[in-house]
């Protein structure tokens, strides 16, 4: 009985080690953007192109980045921050696009990536792994919210 | 007007093909076959007046299955530059032996700031909620068909769904979100035809908010002329008697919100055919959708419609129905949404359509009865909605 508590209970906590963590997301914007930081509210119609489809001051267009495939970033971006599944953000992009021929969000394969574009595009707005932000990257883009 | 249209227009076109040789362009092509089931029953259809002046009716009644390809749809964007994108739309049909070609939208739009920008082009005239939500996307629509308070002219409704003409419009005022559009186009049954001959042009105007996340309440009004010895939209009259004014307000209000799990649109048009000298004749519809969303891909909805052409049973509206017509529209029915590019979308219909025939009277002799017209169809609908 007392070998299988702790087979048990070594069990448990191997499983807990391996199983994979929730990601630290940083929403990020291009240097440029003098928004410093953003409540997850403003995050979502922000990114969504909601209450604006311009950068209030900055004059550039809102340009949202996304992940092109399934990802934990994607997940807990849409999960905590849209409230919405990735089949509602898709239709979301789709009737803004059939509706006035909006541009739906650019879509990027890697952090990486999204820090690149968001480096360049003054008005872009993307959701990265808090642990991408190297202090490389850092200098490149702009931290206004992080999610834990 | 019509000239400076197409001078926009074309100056719209030059200006894309231009710029467009460096932007990224969108492609997207719509697809939605269906297959229908109809039993149909009429009883004491019309078949026109004999000679001793007495009506022709007879009852009949068919089950009939049948296949549509439904529309494929073409449909393009291009984000010129950071001010200017470009629409363009459209579709094909082959329906029995035809094939039909469609252009049904092509417009530019120049945004300025979030509360003014400006359309030239074709586009979806502002008139309700629907009108600019879904149209021929219909895997973006939530239900098979329209309902019939706003199907267009030429689908026997009332609807003048686009046209060609200029828009000013905005979004996002102040935190309520308030919206408008003012479309200034060439008006009813004149889409960029050669025989428009005069200055007129139709006006539509839209306002509205979003207070809350995905509520949007709106009304819209149109103002266009109707003009003598022409024939109807629908056809179901060649020589229209007057000259006259035409007037079509929507109230409107949708919830439809993807974080939520309920959804509702609702709408209630007015019209008005104000002939100058033979006088002022109403119809009225309204329709209510609503869905739950029992699962993320599973959403069971229901539609009712009801139609009213005329006043009452005795006068009916010259313009858009000369025979009192009433029609009810219960539809029940499922969507399942695969993902955000592929829809299936199972329905039953029950549609029942009164037309209301009179006396028939030659000097004061009553030669033949009124009667009601009834057709009934209760179909069964499914459609594969899908883009890529």
């Amino acid at each position: 009985m007392k070998t299988t508590l702790i087979v048990a209970v070594l069990l448990t906590m191997t499983l807990t080690a391996f199983a994979p963590a929730e990601p630290e997301l940083a929403i990020i914007v291009n240097k440029e953007n003098p928004i410093e930081k953003l409540s997850i509210g403003e995050a979502k119609l922000y990114w969504l192109r909601k209450i604006k489809k311009r950068w209030p001051e900055l004059n550039k267009n809102i340009k949202p980045v996304d992940r092109k495939s399934k990802s934990p970033e994607q997940d807990l971006f849409y999960s905590k921050v849209l409230g919405m599944s990735a089949t509602d953000v898709e239709t979301y992009f789709n009737e803004k696009q059939y509706e006035s021929g909006e541009k739906p969000q650019d879509k990027f394969s890697s952090d990486a990536d999204i820090i690149s574009f968001v480096a360049e595009e003054p008005g872009a707005i993307g959701f990265v792994n808090a642990s991408s932000l190297t202090a490389e990257a850092k200098a490149k883009v702009k931290v206004v919210l992080v999610i834990q | 007007m019509k000239s400076l249209f197409k001078i926009l227009l074309s100056v719209a076109l030059l200006t894309c093909v231009h710029l467009t040789m460096a932007q990224e362009t969108k492609i997207r092509f719509f697809g939605q076959p269906e297959i229908t089931n109809s039993h149909i029953k009429h009883t004491s259809e019309y078949g026109g007046v004999n000679e001793f002046g007495q009506y022709v009716k007879t009852d009949t009644s068919y089950t009939k299955t049948n296949f549509n390809s439904g529309d494929f749809v073409l449909f393009v964007t291009s984000q010129l530059n950071e001010r200017i994108s470009v629409l363009s739309e459209v579709s094909f049909n082959n329906s029995g032996e035809e094939s039909t070609f469609e252009l049904q939208r092509l417009m530019l739009r120049y945004y300025i700031k979030d509360y003014f920008s400006l359309r030239v082009g074709r586009m979806f005239t502002p008139i309700g909620y629907w009108n600019n939500q879904f149209t021929l996307g219909l895997v973006l629509q939530p239900t098979i068909q329209r309902p019939m308070a706003i199907r267009p002219v030429s689908d026997g409704g009332v609807l003048q769904y686009r046209d060609n003409g200029i828009q000013f419009e905005g979004e996002n005022i102040t935190n309520a979100r308030f919206f408008y559009k003012v479309l200034i186009a060439n008006g009813v049954g004149y889409f960029g035809s050669n025989e428009k001959r005069d200055n007129h042009v139709a006006t539509t105007v839209q306002v509205g908010a979003e207070p809350v996340e995905g509520l949007k309440v709106l009304v819209s009004g149109m103002f266009d002329r109707i003009e003598k010895g022409k024939s109807n939209p629908n056809g179901s009259i060649s020589s229209l008697p007057d000259d006259g004014n035409l007037e079509l307000f929507v109230a409107s209000a949708a919830y439809m919100n993807p974080s939520s799990k309920f959804e509702f649109i609702g709408e209630l048009l007015s019209q008005k055919s104000k002939f100058e000298n033979v006088g002022t004749f109403s119809s009225y519809s309204y329709y209510g959708y609503a869905g739950f969303r029992a699962t993320n891909a599973l959403t069971p909805y229901v539609l009712y419609n009801s139609s009213k052409a005329g006043k009452s049973r005795t006068e009916g509206d010259p313009y858009f129905s000369p025979i009192p017509v009433k029609i009810d529209l219960l539809t029940v029915g499922a969507r399942y949404k695969f993902n955000s590019s592929f829809v299936a979308k199972l329905e039953y219909e029950i549609n029942e359509e009164k037309y209301y025939y009179q006396d028939i009277m030659l000097g004061g002799t009553k030669l033949d009865d009124g009667f009601t017209s009834t057709m009934k169809n209760n179909s069964i609908r499914l459609q594969l909605a899908f883009v890529f």
